[in-house]
Formats: C-alpha cells, sequence, structure tokens
C-alpha cells in the first residue's frame, strides 16, 4: 500500500482485472492472480484481497460473509468502500466451504440487470481437468465466451450451492455473477449466462 | 521514463475502477448497455472518448496498441488518440493488427482476423440502436427489458416497402445472444458478420451518451432480417482494390477531381500494405 515505495498497486490491479476480464469473457477459463508481499500480509484471504482491491472503491457496497475476524474493517480501510447487508451489496465476499443464501442477494432490475451483486468465492481448488481434483465437481459449460463446451474442475464447492446460483439466474439478464478463487490464486468467472451440467467425481 | 506527471493512463484509479467494474458487468450480459460515469477527456465528447476510456482503463504495461480511424492508422483521430494513449502510457504503438494486443476503432473491424489474445475496442457515437424509432430513454429501457423490438421491425420493414430493400449502411442491428438488440456502431454492413462466433472479446464505448457494453467471444450475434429479405453486406461489383487487388475487402471508392476518374481501394490501410507486399495469407 502508500505505505511502501516499490509496490506499484496501479500496475498490479491492472493485471489483476486483465485476468478477470478474459475469465468473464471465457467462462470456465482458468487463469491466475499475482501475489505480491504487500497484499500477502493481509489478515484477508491474500486471493480474495487482491480481488478486493481490483474492484473495490468508495461508490460501491460489500459484505463479508460471517464475518467472523473483523474483515470488513480491513477492506474498508485499504479500498473505502462501504460495508452493507447482504441484501443491498454489490460485492459478498466468501470463504472457503461457506454456503451463502444467494436468494437474498440483488440481481438487478429488468431495465437495470447491472445493479445486481457479484459473488466473489474462495474454493478448495480449481482446474482445467480433473486429473487430481478428488472429489471435485466437474461442471460442463456453455454459453456466451464458449466455443462448444468447455470443463472446469472444482473442488470445495456444493452441488446446492451451484443449483441455488442457477436457481438465481433463471430470469437472464436477471442474475448473479460469480467469481471462484482458489488458495492458489487460480480463478474462473462464471457470468449469469451460463449453462451447466454437474458432475460429482 | 518520461517527466510527466499524469497516472499511467490518464485516469485516475478510482474512474478505472468504475469502468473495470462495469466492463465486467457488460460481459456477463452481452449486448446490455451499462451506464457508466464518463469523465472529461482532453478531447470533445463524440471524437472518441468512450473507446479511449476504455482502452486506458484496460491498458497495460505488456500491450501493443493500434488505433485506426474507418480502417487507417494514418487519419487525425486515429494520430491524436494513438499520441496521446502512448504518451500517457508510454506503450509501443504498431500499425500491425497482428501486433497489436489492444486495438482501438472507429466505424472498422481490421480486415485480418483477430485472436483471442488480442481485444477490439469500439468508439460509438449513439450506442443505442432502438434510438432510430424512439426518442425517450426511459422508453427504450422499458423495451429492452421487455425485449419489445417490434418497432425496429417495423422500422427495417418500412426501409423495404419503400426502397424494396434495407438500406442501412452502417449501424445496421443486430441480436446479441437472443436476447438485445445491440447498435454494432457505425461499421459498414461488411463487417457485421465478423461479430458473431469470433475468437475476440469486443468492448464498446459511447463516452457522450455514458454507456458502454459488450460482446464476449463466441457469442452469437445475428443482424435482423426478414425471411425474405435477407441481410447482405456491401456489393463493390467484383471491383478490385486498385493498390493491393484485394476483393475480399472493403472498399472506399475513390474520384479523381483531375482525370475524372473513379476506383476502389482498402479502407483497411495496414491490411492493404501487407497484402502488396505478400504477407497476408490467403485461404
Amino acid at each position: 500500500m502508500s505505505d511502501s515505495t516499490h509496490f506499484d498497486q496501479t500496475a498490479y490491479t491492472q493485471a489483476t482485472f486483465r485476468t478477470l476480464l478474459d475469465c468473464m469473457a471465457r467462462p470456465g477459463k482458468v487463469g491466475s492472480l499475482l501475489t505480491v508481499a504487500e497484499v500477502a500480509s493481509s489478515p484477508f484471504d491474500t486471493y480474495l484481497f487482491v480481488v478486493a482491491l481490483t474492484l473495490l472503491d468508495h461508490e460501491v457496497v460489500f459484505h463479508v460473509y460471517s464475518d467472523q475476524c473483523s474483515l470488513s474493517s480491513h477492506l474498508q480501510a485499504h479500498t473505502m468502500a462501504r460495508v452493507g447487508a447482504v441484501e443491498e451489496c454489490d460485492y459478498l465476499f466468501v470463504g472457503r466451504g461457506e454456503s451463502p443464501d444467494f436468494r437474498r442477494l440483488k440481481r438487478g432490475s429488468w431495465q437495470y440487470p447491472d445493479e445486481s451483486a457479484t459473488i466473489i468465492q474462495l474454493v478448495e481448488e480449481l482446474g482445467e481437468v480433473t486429473d487430481g481434483l478428488e472429489q471435485a465437481l466437474r461442471l460442463e459449460l456453455c454459453g456466451p465466451g464458449i466455443q462448444r463446451s468447455r470443463t472446469v474442475a472444482v473442488r470445495g464447492l456444493s452441488c446446492e450451492l451451484l443449483q441455488s446460483w442457477r436457481h438465481c439466474n433463471r430470469e437472464f439478464p436477471l442474475g448473479l455473477d460469480w467469481i471462484l478463487v482458489d488458495k492458489s490464486g487460480q480463478v474462473c468467472c462464471l457470468p449469469r449466462t451460463v449453462q451447466f451440467t454437474v458432475e460429482v467425481v | 521514463m518520461t517527466s510527466y506527471s499524469y497516472n499511467y493512463g490518464f485516469l485516475d484509479e478510482q474512474t478505472k475502477k468504475e469502468i473495470r467494474r462495469k466492463l465486467l458487468q457488460a460481459v456477463a450480459i452481452p449486448g446490455y448497455q451499462v451506464p457508466y460515469g464518463s469523465r472529461e477527456m482532453p478531447i470533445a465528447r463524440g471524437w472518441g472518448t468512450g473507446g479511449l476510456q476504455i482502452t486506458l482503463s484496460i491498458i497495460g504495461k505488456q500491450d501493443t496498441l493500434k488505433v485506426i480511424d474507418q480502417g487507417c492508422d494514418f487519419s487525425v483521430n486515429a494520430c491524436n488518440l494513438r499520441n496521446f494513449i502512448a504518451a500517457t502510457t508510454g506503450n509501443t504503438v504498431t500499425t500491425d493488427t497482428a501486433e497489436a494486443s489492444i486495438v482501438q476503432t472507429r466505424h472498422r473491424i481490421p480486415e485480418e482476423a483477430m485472436r483471442e489474445d488480442q481485444i477490439l475496442v469500439f468508439q460509438v457515437p449513439y450506442p443505442e440502436i432502438l434510438r432510430w424509432v424512439e426518442p425517450s430513454e426511459r422508453e427504450t429501457r422499458r423495451m429492452h427489458a421487455e425485449r419489445d423490438y417490434g418497432k425496429l421491425w417495423v422500422f427495417l420493414y418500412e426501409d423495404i416497402v419503400r426502397w424494396g430493400e434495407i438500406t442501412l449502411s452502417y449501424r445496421y442491428p443486430v441480436l446479441v445472444n437472443q436476447r438485445y438488440a445491440m447498435d454494432p456502431s457505425p461499421i459498414p454492413r461488411h463487417d457485421v458478420p465478423k461479430l458473431h462466433q469470433a475468437e475476440t472479446l469486443f468492448l464498446f464505448g459511447a463516452g457522450r451518451e455514458k454507456r458502454l457494453y459488450a460482446v464476449p467471444p463466441y457469442t452469437e450475434v445475428v443482424p435482423l432480417q426478414f425471411e425474405d429479405y435477407h441481410f447482405t453486406i456491401e456489393n463493390f461489383g467484383g471491383q478490385p482494390c486498385r493498390s493491393c487487388g484485394s476483393t475480399s475487402s472493403y472498399l472506399n471508392e475513390v474520384y479523381d477531381g483531375e482525370t475524372g476518374e473513379r476506383y476502389f481501394s482498402c479502407s483497411d490501410t495496414s491490411h492493404c500494405a501487407k497484402n502488396s507486399r505478400g504477407a497476408i495469407r490467403h485461404e
């Protein structure tokens, strides 16, 4: 942050954004987020913090789901974003293994479907192939951004959560966009346009 | 390093963050116009400020930039935008489509097929395709919400009744992902099919109208057409480009005032030069 003269946050958030943009435009593609010492010292999970630094500022409202370590105030101090209830937040941060009720999030209106929430969720592991990933969910994706179909494997996500997300996206263009991040900084985006079939491997 | 005191890419970080957030949403809702707080730029609104703000928000130090205006790298608009971006970022610029990682364009899609690792940024004067038929923004919002595009169809139909064909030569309405009617910006009809199932991400910025939108790669983009009156691209009567001989590229008709001669030449200057050198592979 500002106490470090070497940390070029401008270049860092730009690189992070381009990874997110590429992944959002190509759902299921697994990209890599970079980490640096300045963000790794955060009490928040490093990669959730990286995404937060890139997207949040004083114009948006965020919520940290089941925040037990006052992570909200940490994020607020670094991004100046406002903390709000699940129902009004633009960005929902979800820790590993947690299952929030997506139905409480705002899905936008028919005239302004962009006024919806984006979920940034930590999972165990993401990969484009299922090899080496045990007890993972294999998602077969199709939709805009995907040539025919694409497969992504996710460990640390429940089928119920996927179904509930699908339920929230049943009335396109209303819906929720989902950014999945794993503990090694792999990232995968699932915009509301994605259709999927799921298989447990 | 240069001695300028601007932030990298001229825009402040808050502005970039807002545009980045909106771009992610635009990609998630293909063809939907996301409102954003378009900033004052050191060029006049209507001269490409929308495209410029998008380019400055996405560009990084590794990017190579190309800017075209009607296919030309050397027109006033393209030169000034390119010089401005290069001056405030220090990035490498090019005129070769294949070398660029970001191409900012006014009213053309390059002839050379663009790749997955490239992004095409459009400068859009009028983002609302329904403005042909409806002056009220509130009403066009409702029409998009309800997918009520009847008036647009009638507009095309009336054109056929009057002229026997759809006479729109640019801004040809398209339907994106079977949901949103979208203005593809004033590209000629020749370029409209390139939006369909493309490898490249397309970003559209309208600075004066404060809207941005996107078409992700591999997305269905279909021009509006009738069963008996199909969408067609321009026909140059089989005439080749006088410089490179291409018959497949989009051509400008040139009139020589002294000799009275009319001839055609490629609109995409970079492609034309490469083609003349034999650097384009024809399939």
